[in-house]
């Protein structure tokens, strides 16, 4: 007789195994008679649960992928790369990892190197709207920052829900071209692009950016003081006032506060 | 009646329905005449603090109460606890009437399916998952409730009858019993059992709260789908469970192809209608 250790690791293995191609045989007199049937019936529930996770949260991939291949991968993503993370709505984080490697190895996907790109940007939007970001307005924040006086030690505080996205490839076009029923013409030229991707108002934002801005939110949410990225800028002070008023009245910035506090 | 702890009991409450994001507006709006509303932690475990506020302001219109799915209490791995303090905090929170979760392991070996997997019934189960569950309890410092789950397969470990399972482990761990009555009608359908019987053989003093909700049939079997209207089967099996309990409270399941918040209110009526019937209410 098994134990229950042995008993939950044969299990696992049966739904872990094979194809899954929903089975549908009649048993004989219920499925405890039939321990394939059994194992079909759970490792069908168990990718389609799973599939629809990922369905979710990769919408645009799932149009580029179509629906076969998309549920052939996810499927495989799940075999290769099973989570021991118990909750459902953080399903899928390495999912785009996974692209990748794949792209690398199946010459089916050769054609579609962005692919890739798009699923981190789709991860992005999903975690921005799973956020709920408090974010002080605009003129509580310049008062604030008035207030604080002493720029060595005035930290901002970036916005939770915000990513920091480069791409080799247009990206945002090609995620809004493909939501839309009718796929309009996108030239698939590499191109460097800086992407945020946030939430404010409880809608989910992106907006592509210049280097400076990119660079300049990196070193907020790397937890660096306002004089030190006086520093930084030390020429382009007006440069700087601009990206930090941007990011403020965009709500990339959520609070400013002195360090420590 | 079971009561979950000391400061936050069920009083007479009926029927109740889960509180899901199609009618999150309408109920906090509305305020539709329910009993109570069932919140799954597992769907707000990583709330913000405004989210929060919002579900602790309708907490002041409504008992809640709380139902998990990824504690996985009969996995052979060890408890989750970062899983298990969030899980906390949100019952500090809201003060929920009951604080619930299934008789069943989603993952082990350090792999999570997120389904609700059964257990073979036997005395090295009993022992493991009774454990377990006192930990929990420990650790929240309140008793919990342990739901039967829907299967699909049967181990040949499997030495005791489910109702015995249940009863032996709530005992063992001093939790109460969520009935699932739908479950208790699928498994007694997919493994020719007598529905009847399985209820007739729980105590009712274990019993803190009652579920019923919508099967599919499939090829051979019936899945716990949640999906569609309470068969008649069920309710019929819920006036005999009400015959035997008395008023608990009861949740109103739907969670795939969510219909208008009507639809759910009208099934809460049908289960209120019973518990009206049976104990003279």
């Amino acid at each position: 007789m098994r134990d229950l250790a042995g008993i939950q690791k044969d299990f696992l293995n049966s739904i872990l195994t094979g194809d899954n191609k929903p089975a549908q045989p009649q048993p004989a007199s219920g499925p405890s008679e039939a321990g394939e049937f059994s194992a079909a019936i759970y490792r069908d529930l168990v990718a389609t649960n799973h599939l629809n996770a990922l369905k979710d949260v990769y919408p645009v991939c799932l149009r580029l992928l179509g629906e076969s291949y998309f549920s052939f991968l996810a499927w495989n993503y799940l075999k290769g790369r099973p989570t021991d993370d118990p909750d459902l709505n953080r399903y899928g984080h390495d999912f785009p990892g996974f692209l990748e490697h794949e792209a690398g190895v199946r010459e089916e996907l050769g054609g579609l190197g962005y692919l890739p790109e798009v699923s981190r940007y789709e991860w992005s939007l999903y975690t921005a709207s799973r956020t709920d970001p408090d974010i002080i307005p605009l003129e509580a924040m310049l008062s604030k920052l008035t207030s604080l006086g002493d720029e060595d030690t005035v930290i901002f505080r970036i916005n939770p829900s915000l990513s920091l996205l480069k791409f080799n490839y247009p990206v945002v076009r090609i995620w809004e071209e493909n939501r839309l029923p009718e796929v309009g013409e996108i030239v698939l030229e590499k191109v460097m692009e800086n992407v945020v991707v946030w939430k404010n108002e409880g809608d989910v934002l992106y907006e592509t950016v210049d280097d400076d801005t990119f660079n300049l939110l990196k070193l907020v949410r790397e937890g660096v003081r306002l004089s030190e990225l006086n520093n930084i800028f030390a020429d382009r002070g007006q440069e700087l006032e601009r990206i930090v008023t941007q990011s403020i009245s965009s709500g990339w910035i959520a609070d400013v506060n002195a360090a420590g506090s | 009646m079971f009561v979950t702890d000391g400061s936050s009991h069920a009083g007479n409450l009926r029927a109740g329905i889960g509180l899901r994001d199609p009618h999150l507006r309408r109920v906090i709006e509305d305020k539709p005449d329910i009993d109570w509303l069932e919140i799954i932690a597992d769907n707000i475990i990583d709330a913000d603090e405004p989210t929060l506020s919002r579900l602790e302001k309708l907490r002041r219109d409504y008992p809640v109460s709380l139902h998990s799915v990824g504690t996985s209490i009969g996995s052979v791995d060890p408890l989750n606890f970062d899983y298990l303090k969030s899980l906390k905090r949100l019952i500090e929170r809201l003060d929920p009437f009951s604080v619930s979760e299934h008789l069943c392991w989603s993952g082990a070996h350090g792999v999570h399916l997120h389904d609700l997997f059964p257990l073979p019934m036997n005395e090295e189960t009993v022992r493991h998952v009774a454990g377990r569950v006192e930990r929990i309890q420990d650790f929240f410092g309140r008793k919990i409730l342990i739901e039967n789950v829907s299967a699909y397969t049967e181990f040949e470990e499997s030495v005791m009858s489910e109702p015995e399972f249940i009863t032996r482990i709530a005992g063992r761990s001093g939790s109460g019993i969520l009935l699932d009555v739908n479950n208790i009608f699928i498994n007694s359908y997919n493994f020719g059992l007598d529905a009847v019987e399985y209820v007739d053989c729980i105590p009712g003093e274990l019993v803190g709260e009652m579920h019923l909700g919508g099967g599919e049939q499939r090829d051979g079997f019936i899945l716990d789908a949640h999906n569609c209207r309470i068969w008649d089967e069920v309710w019929h099996l819920y006036g005999h469970a009400v015959a035997r309990f008395g008023t608990v409270p009861t949740l109103i399941e739907w969670d795939n192809d969510i219909p208008e918040l009507e639809v759910l209110l009208d099934e809460a009526n049908k289960a209120n209608k019973i518990i009206e019937s049976k104990c003279g209410i």
